[in-house]
């Protein structure tokens, strides 16, 4: 009885595999994407969600992959880790997807990388810490790619700005303790600082679940910095930055990409005298076709996670193309030789020692009276 | 530095204790902690949200809206929620379950309704903040303050000076006495969780133009609750003293200790205080009967 019962439960799981396996080789290819639709980040994800979805739309419309369509299935993380990693594992074995497009996270993506090693699909996103590409200098996550500057490489090309092009040389900085992303730019950012003949002359920390800013904020001004640093999320940024005005600080605030739309909105008054680096400036002429077909479809603008969902699909688009299978590892090989994908960003070429961009480029935007004025596009410097 | 800390704690402080007066009022009359209150909380934000950003409206009838949509709210929460429970004699856990099911669901609900973007109120008034000797005083914070004071004299007068209050005292110390004796207990109970409704509808709209406007806004209703537990929960006067006597601790071990530590030490704090003075600042001890 036993026996007949594990022979037919054998029967049933390789009648499974069999099914399985085939629709991996024939039906649509499938790429996961795992972001926070409905919680604190939702905005990013939804955006990222949407740029993808246009993606995908017009790769199958100029035939696909393969000579197959593009699926995208969308799992809500809501900003939990274990959620993430749950969605991960569903996925890879449920959905059968071939790469995933990962969630703009840090800490995550950190906890993510290891079961990448198990499960062996790739996660192709924008978790800045390098630790979640390289947990250690010259050792790399076979699985996990970044799609955008690293947070030393984006802390670089603000601080740069702000020192030789503004000339400030006095930061305070207030930084998410409890965020990974945070933290990593906040090192690089001062070493920066320091070697050029700057001063950090105060550091104040946050925490998630902090939303009054003004104690911080209050030691931080006492020490009569020239600029504030916010390396921070859209919340926490709209917060921190109507605080620092409300405490009387005018002068130049500068951080990430969080800045970016719909921050100035948002911010309302106090939206002035920021520098910060973007992905993207809606006046560069080779996104106008994107932002047009955007806001007509989401009645929207585009957050600057949009225009990574758009890229996020043409990298993994082509590494399968290159790969010239579906297979899970075969792809992830071909993500770590990326070379010269004309992204909505900037020119993607991956490096196969990092798994992060080789010399991509920022904008450096300024907010002035609530408008969004591009400066001009930097690189790190080393 | 001191002075304008001082300020910073004074003005967390004035949020903390506008939650703290409303969470108060229910614990006041059905002795039971009502989480739904942060639900509240941020559905008023939305609507206070909607009116001011869709429609133009200015600061003082968006926030008699927010008023009325929470005094609204939490009357609907109280015969749906808890009325049933309340005339079955359930137990406190069964308030307990029902409350924080629907606060969770209310936030559920803005996150569809509100869909998945963070919203800001407009600008709606004339100076973001005012200089006070030498320090800077957000004019919210000064609405909050001047809120929960105002709230709290209010309160104390309707309860210990007009019919109304006696009524709803005497249900707070014995339901069904007090139904026996003639009052129409699910009247008073439906305008006891009216005017805490209002009072969360107060809070909701000044926390999402200070903090901006999110699904998750009204958990802050936590430290709210630790706030009138400090303060003796069921003393509104205690639930005041609570929210500013948190606010400045918090402040000043988050100044002095930083923002890592200052949680720790602070729910260490409380610990000890449950320990050392379980009934409180103002001294009443209450205990959860419903």
């Amino acid at each position: 009885m036993v026996l007949c019962f594990a022979l037919a439960a054998g029967l049933a799981a390789g009648c499974g595999r069999r099914t399985e396996t085939t629709e991996r080789e024939t039906g649509p290819i499938v790429i996961g994407n795992i972001q926070d639709l409905s919680a604190g980040a939702s905005v990013w994800g939804q955006g990222l969600t949407n740029g993808a979805t246009l993606a995908i739309e017009k790769v199958n419309a100029e035939g696909g992959v393969l000579g197959r369509e593009l699926k995208l299935v969308s799992m809500d993380m809501r900003g939990v880790g274990t959620e993430a990693i749950s969605a991960y594992h569903r996925l890879v074995d449920i959905e059968r997807v071939s790469a995933i497009i990962g969630p703009p996270f840090s800490d995550i993506a950190l906890a993510l990388a290891p079961v990448t090693e198990q499960k062996r699909v790739a996660v192709y996103g924008y978790f800045m810490d390098e630790r979640c590409t390289t947990p250690s200098p010259g050792r790399v996550w076979n699985f996990m790619f970044l799609g955008q500057p690293s947070c030393g490489e984006a802390a670089r090309i603000i601080a740069s700005y702000a020192m030789q092009d503004l000339g400030l040389k006095k930061f305070g900085v207030l930084f998410n303790r409890a965020n990974a992303w945070s933290v990593a730019w906040i090192g690089p950012l001062v070493d920066y600082v320091i070697r050029n003949g700057g001063q950090v002359v105060a550091t104040e920390t946050c925490q998630w679940e902090d939303t009054d800013y003004k104690t911080q904020l209050t030691k931080i001004l006492r020490a009569e910095p020239e600029a504030l640093v916010f390396p921070n999320y859209l919340r926490e940024i709209v917060v921190q930055t109507q605080q620092a005005r409300e405490l009387g600080f005018k002068g130049p605030i500068i951080g990430p990409n969080a800045f970016f739309v719909p921050f100035a909105e948002m911010a309302g008054k106090a939206a002035d005298n920021i520098y910060f680096a973007n992905n993207i400036d809606y006046g560069e002429p080779h996104l106008q076709d994107f932002i047009k077909e955007y806001r007509e479809r989401f009645k929207i603008d585009p957050v600057a996670h949009a225009f990574m969902g758009w890229d996020a699909v043409m990298v993994i688009a082509d590494a399968i193309n290159r790969a010239g299978s579906t297979d899970p590892v075969a792809i992830a090989e071909a993500l770590a030789t990326t070379e010269g994908v004309p992204g909505l960003m900037d020119t993607i070429t991956i490096s196969p020692h990092t798994h992060r961009p080789v010399g991509m480029s920022l904008a450096i935007l300024k907010i002035e009276n609530q408008n969004y004025i591009y400066i001009g596009r930097k690189r790190a410097p080393d | 530095m001191l002075v304008q800390q001082l300020i910073n704690g004074l003005s967390l402080g004035a949020v903390y204790a506008l939650i703290a007066v409303g969470f108060g009022m229910i614990f006041n009359v059905l002795k039971f902690s009502n989480f739904a209150h942060g639900g509240v909380i941020t559905v008023t934000a939305y609507a206070g949200y909607y009116v001011a950003a869709n429609l133009g409206w200015s600061f003082l009838p968006t926030l008699a809206v927010a008023i009325l949509v929470g005094g609204l709210l939490a009357m609907l929460v109280e015969l749906v929620g808890f009325r049933l429970i309340r005339r079955r004699g359930g137990s406190v856990i069964f308030y307990f379950v029902s409350s924080v099911t629907i606060g969770m669901l209310l936030e559920n609900l803005m996150v569809i309704a509100g869909g998945p973007t963070f919203y800001a109120y407009p600008d709606m008034l004339a100076k973001a903040s005012y200089p006070v000797l030498g320090a800077s005083v957000s004019t919210v914070n000064l609405v909050m303050l001047a809120a929960s004071t105002l709230a709290l004299v209010t309160l104390t007068w309707v309860l210990y000076r007009t019919r109304t209050g006696v009524a709803i005292r005497a249900i707070s110390a014995d339901t069904v006495t007090a139904g026996l004796m003639g009052a129409n207990v699910d009247t008073l109970i439906g305008v006891t969780f009216f005017v805490s409704g209002c009072l969360a509808g107060m809070t909701g709209m000044l926390l999402g133009m200070t903090q901006t406007l999110f699904p998750q806004l009204g958990r802050v209703v936590v430290k709210g609750f630790i706030a009138a537990v400090i303060g003796g929960l069921g003393s509104l006067g205690g639930a005041v003293i609570g929210g500013i006597f948190l606010g400045v601790v918090e402040v000043m071990l988050t100044a002095t200790i930083g923002s890592g530590w200052a949680p720790v030490l602070l729910f260490l704090i409380l610990l000890s205080f449950l320990a050392v003075r379980p009934q409180g600042i103002a001294g009443v001890i209450a205990q959860e009967k419903a």
